[in-house]
């Protein structure tokens, strides 16, 4: 049995390993880890009151504080009967907005753009894509405003909590953001438009689970019940019947299915389920590009990370124009009914839907609480992906040196961007022939 | 002009969030300009890791693998700064040193994959390493980030801001959180953050960590004619820098026995 190990492959949040196994030419067995420390956030935030939580669980992560952010207070609201007004849902919405238009940006020109062209990063690809390099920082930059102007600050937002925001920022300064996001509108349709443009390889997983979360109205955030491609439907409240979450030995990450299957969420599940509540513009782009949509081809979801941009900073826009926001009182709950309490949220970050489930005591103090990251859901996926599609690489080019065969490798596990910060560092491969 | 400065940037256990802060800078291409990016894992494909001039280092020690690393990244710089609460001050993942392992471990983790792990009482790197430099807060202050970077590279020394935040908000007029009955960590807290969350009505969490000449039997004494008990501070105080804060109370209080 040869043992191979390859250190180090970068451009992934956090710290993974993976471990393959060839027998006679063949992928038999793919394991992704997490080798990630582990943090027990479930654990240290016990014993403390409800207004203490969601500061310490947004640092689970820093790519998607925003999230982890509302999806804390949406919990905590949920389970202590405060009813959130309008305006504050609104404001919430702009906050998880902007780290949308951050976090895919950075991931999809960062991390996955230098592996199409050829580049092992973005500096060096800046020497012939400088332009691009800079769209992308501009993006980035107006996607941190919206949410400093929002959350107080880019990362880990403080002005966001339970019952309400601390601050509510002046109207010239809503004015000058929504400015900002108007111009950028064309740097992300180029974005779409090159993304579209990018070979990417030949490759179905035609039985795909496809999760997300949907609502009548809109393109889904914050609200909705669960739904899949192929019928699951279940609210929130219901995920622990549908979800399973289980340990893998070696890794600081759990793994999660649904009803035993593996399952795919974030950019290309959520345009995959809800196409037609794209805004108008990124439905003309489709059409103009001849996206074809639905697809299983899980290297579109970079492709639909783009198409979320524009998606998005439309939104953003749109809610801007409307907007005449004013300083309102923050909500406090009642403990007066003496009861234990319990509240579920989920909601659709950068990567997938999150899930947190806060129960308190009589007295707002937390007792229990269970966080799902979309990474956990996703790793499984990513485990059977990787192995069908080395397994057609393999049968078509037995003889495929190793070198490129990581390339591909890479390549998927950035499509999925995963985050192993919420569930990895140097991802390492390990190779094991029999 | 000089030779570039070989930097490496890195992160142990932790969210990301500081590393990610440099890539969102708004000078980010005039630092990587100015500099030789030997080493960054997060953001580059091949790194070089050896004869580095400074590492800019995230993340705080949590097992035997991150201590591995610290003392090989520190074996191989001429210079380490802390970058952001967990490397400075063990952040929010260093709240178990003040709660009963036992039950975390048991509840989240099965015991064998725990062994495995080989887990550590989550520590700021200085408590196995020599830090040169702290870039302080959660997640790291971008404009402290780049004082300390047009310093190194104009070849001037990086002093630490040595006021507490409540100088801050008293510069800016900002009334007084305490005052109103909040329980705010701004006078035993480093400043120089812009008084970012006082100024958005939010008290001061003490993400940056103790400062030096706090005096937190005075501090105890405004809580408490406040109405503010121990017990609610003790636990605020754990959540960013509780190891820190705790060696502090702990030296004042030993000083205060010698001197009477």
């Amino acid at each position: 049995m040869k043992k191979i190990t390859l250190n180090h492959i970068t451009k992934v949040e956090g710290h993974a390993e993976v471990n393959i196994q060839i027998a006679d030419g063949i992928v038999d067995q793919c394991h992704v880890h997490s080798v990630e420390g582990a943090r027990h956030f479930e654990s240290i935030i016990k014993g403390r009151k409800y207004d203490e939580i969601t500061l310490i669980t947004s640092r689970i992560c820093g790519i998607c504080s925003c999230g982890h952010t509302i999806a804390s207070i949406q919990a905590i609201e949920n389970a202590l009967h405060i009813e959130s007004t309008l305006q504050t849902r609104l404001l919430r919405e702009l906050v998880t907005i902007g780290e949308r238009i951050r976090s895919h940006a950075s991931h999809i020109y960062f991390f996955s753009l230098p592996d199409y062209l050829g580049y092992g990063n973005a500096v060096e690809m800046a020497k012939e894509y400088g332009q691009e390099v800079k769209d992308c920082l501009e993006i980035i930059r107006v996607g941190n405003q919206l949410i400093e102007l929002v959350g107080g600050r880019d990362m880990h937002p403080f002005v966001p909590v339970a019952g309400g925001f601390t601050k509510i920022s002046k109207p010239k300064d809503f004015l000058r953001v929504k400015k900002e996001l108007t111009k950028i509108l064309p740097l992300i349709e180029k974005t779409v438009t090159l993304f579209a443009g990018l070979s990417v390889p030949d490759y179905e997983k035609p039985d795909t689970v496809f999760l997300s979360l949907e609502n009548q109205k809109t393109f889904p955030l914050h609200t909705g019940k669960i739904i899949s491609n192929t019928g699951i439907e279940f609210p929130p409240e219901q995920y622990e019947e549908f979800i399973n979450e289980y340990f893998e030995k070696g890794s600081s990450a759990k793994f999660a299915t649904i009803k035993g299957k593996e399952f795919m969420t974030g950019a290309l599940a959520r345009i995959n389920n809800d196409e037609d509540k794209l805004s108008p513009r990124v439905k003309k782009l489709i059409q103009k590009l001849n996206i074809k949509l639905p697809s299983a081809n899980l290297f579109l979801n970079n492709l639909a990370q783009a198409l979320e941009i524009l998606h998005w900073t439309d939104r953003a826009v749109s809610i801007l124009e409307k907007a005449d926001f004013k300083p309102e009182p923050i909500k406090k709950p009642d403990f007066k009914n003496g009861k234990e309490r319990r509240g579920i949220s989920a909601i659709e970050v950068p990567r997938g839907i999150l899930f947190h489930d806060y129960t308190f005591t009589k007295d707002g103090i937390l007792k229990k609480a269970n966080i799902i990251t979309p990474t956990v859901q996703n790793l499984p996926d990513m485990e059977m992906n990787l192995k069908t599609y080395l397994n057609q690489i393999l049968k078509k080019e037995p003889k495929k040196p190793k070198e490129e065969l990581v390339l591909e490798i890479e390549k998927m596990v950035r499509s999925f961007d995963p985050c192993f910060s919420c569930s990895t560092h140097f991802l390492k491969i390990n190779w094991t022939e029999k | 002009m000089n030779k570039k400065l070989k930097v490496g940037i890195y992160g142990i256990t932790g969210c990301m969030g500081c590393q990610l802060n440099i890539l969102y800078q708004k000078e980010l291409l005039e630092i990587l300009d100015a500099v030789d990016l030997k080493s960054f894992p997060v953001g580059k494909e091949y790194n070089i890791h050896k004869n580095l001039d400074i590492v800019f280092l995230e993340g705080v020690v949590v097992n035997k693998e991150d201590l591995e690393e610290l003392k090989e990244i520190r074996k191989n710089t001429k210079m380490l700064v802390a970058i952001g609460a967990c490397a400075t001050d063990g952040c929010v993942p260093a709240i178990k040193n003040f709660i009963d392992n036992k039950n975390i471990e048991l509840s989240v983790y099965e015991k064998e994959e725990l062994k495995k792990m080989q887990s550590l009482d989550p520590m700021p790197i200085d408590e196995f390493v020599k830090v040169d430099h702290y870039i302080y807060g959660c997640p790291m202050d971008k404009t402290e980030f780049l004082q300390f970077m047009k310093n190194i590279l104009f070849g001037k020394a990086f002093k630490p801001y040595q006021k507490p935040i409540c100088h801050e908000c008293n510069l800016r007029e900002r009334g007084c959180l305490l005052e109103e009955g909040v329980e705010c960590l701004g006078p035993v807290t480093f400043g120089n953050c812009s008084v970012m969350c006082p100024q958005e009505n939010y008290p001061c969490v003490g993400c940056r960590g103790p400062y030096d000449d706090a005096n937190f039997e005075a501090y105890f004494q405004l809580l408490e004619s406040k109405g503010i008990p121990k017990k609610t501070i003790f636990a605020h105080l754990n959540r960013f820098a509780g190891v820190k804060f705790k060696r502090m109370m702990d030296k004042e209080m030993e000083e205060r026995e010698t001197a009477h």
